[in-house]
């Protein structure tokens, strides 16, 4: 091993924080944490063979070297080769991302207001082929459902979230087998916790009770999203506002229902007037290099943003409100119980 | 430097957590009904040495996430 040099696989994407670094597998939708002293070994020092980087670093350090491109190769992250110039038979994959559509996804909540779904769906055709979350609130909008379904049967939307109370008492199976573009369902305030597949759909029963919009926002691992799509995009935009479009409760448009700016309600704005306008897509580029904390936060790029809900409610570059994690420490906590987010808590009245 | 064995160790708490499709239950941690041998994709340029393909081929074969 020693007379060779590694060729990191370019579906492995090194990410460092300030107490330990993650190798981002893309193609196995995993993670592994590694020391930083790797991550400094593994992005610079490429051009040496395992040899020259024992020497770099010392005789001391040989055998925890080798321990750790022993861990690389079973993790199978790496290659070896006696040819660094072999390296070319592997080359990097593109973080750029780009989309032919002017939204890729929309949020569509409901309590006890019955939206324009027709001229809503109408108005998406024409801005892209994208992915709907339904969110009802409340279960007096059952009929809705119905509705839902013929008005998106006609058009090219992508796939479909639905987000219901258990108390909706809907037929998941027969919903999920009528309509083949429904990708997700969450049955929240159900007796207890499951996930499995129907058909084409993940459905997924949590006993968590989800009262509105206010629920949303929270940084938990289980929501950690890792493949190359989200990576990418994560690096050059806001991965979660990035060509969004919602419609909160009443039929107002926003960048996202928790937000308190409007551009008007549905009923009588066209979507693409809003979006064309430089406010609404000035968020879209608030990308995790521009946000406190998570700028050197391991996990930033598999981990969802949220603007809503900000530490400082004042400064939209502030570290998300429910986000419990301290890359500085390495450690998760309760965020709800940290005294000095008292402020914001009571700020976006969430409790 | 530390050794790699402790370092995962002390990060072992902060791994993935996901659902288990296959028997229903709440998240399980790594290691249980999870997709870690799927084959991997290689990009590579049209005449790879044959030395890395007969390394890739090995490579274990997709198992998919929801198999009971």
């Amino acid at each position: 091993m020693k007379n060779n040099y590694f060729i990191l696989l370019a579906d492995c994407k090194l990410v460092d924080g300030p107490t330990r670094s993650i190798i981002y597998d893309m193609s196995r939708s995993s993670y592994s944490f590694i020391p930083n002293v790797l991550y400094e070994i593994l992005s610079e020092d490429y051009a040496l063979s395992i040899n020259g980087i024992v020497n770099k670093y010392g005789l001391e350090n040989e055998q925890f070297i080798l321990e750790y491109f022993e861990f690389l190769l079973e993790k199978e992250y790496i290659l070896l080769s006696d040819n660094p110039s072999e390296r070319m038979w592997f080359p990097g994959i593109s973080e750029d991302w780009e989309s032919p559509y002017e939204i890729t996804n929309v949020i569509i909540d409901y309590r006890d207001k019955v939206h324009p779904i027709k001229k809503i769906i109408d108005e998406l055709e024409s801005l892209g082929s994208v992915h709907i979350e339904f969110r009802f609130f409340s279960d007096v909008l059952l009929d809705e459902l119905i509705v839902i379904n013929e008005a998106v049967a006609e058009y090219r939307v992508n796939s479909i979230s639905l987000l219901v109370p258990h108390s909706l008492k809907i037929n998941v199976e027969q919903l999920v087998k009528e309509n083949k573009r429904i990708k997700h369902v969450e049955i929240y305030g159900s007796e207890e916790s499951s996930a499995g597949m129907i058909e084409q759909a993940l459905v997924v029963r949590s006993e968590d009770m989800i009262t509105s919009n206010k629920c949303c926002g929270a940084i938990l691992k289980k929501n950690f999203n890792l493949n190359l799509a989200f990576f990418n995009e994560s690096k050059n935009y806001n991965n979660c506002l990035n060509k969004k479009v919602s419609i909160d409760e009443n039929g107002e448009i926003k960048n996202c229902p928790s937000f308190s700016d409007s551009f008007g309600n549905i009923e009588d704005k066209l979507l693409s007037d809003v979006i064309e306008t430089e406010t609404f897509r000035s968020v879209w580029a608030i990308d995790k290099s521009q946000i406190d904390t998570c700028q050197t936060c391991e996990f930033r790029y598999m981990c969802m943003d949220c603007r809503a809900y900000r530490e400082t409610p004042e400064d939209v570059y502030s570290k998300p409100l429910k986000c419990g994690y301290d890359p500085n420490t390495g450690e998760w906590k309760e965020w709800s119980r940290n005294p000095l987010k008292k402020t914001a808590i009571e700020h976006f009245n969430l409790f | 430097m530390k050794s790699i064995k402790e370092f995962i160790e002390n990060n072992k708490k902060d791994l993935p957590v996901y659902f288990s499709y296959a028997t229903f239950k709440k998240p399980a941690p790594i290691g249980k009904d999870l997709p870690e041998t799927k084959s991997r994709f290689y990009r590579t340029l049209q005449f790879m040495p044959t030395k890395f393909y007969k390394k890739i081929s090995q490579s274990a074969p997709i198992t998919p996430t929801n198999e009971k």
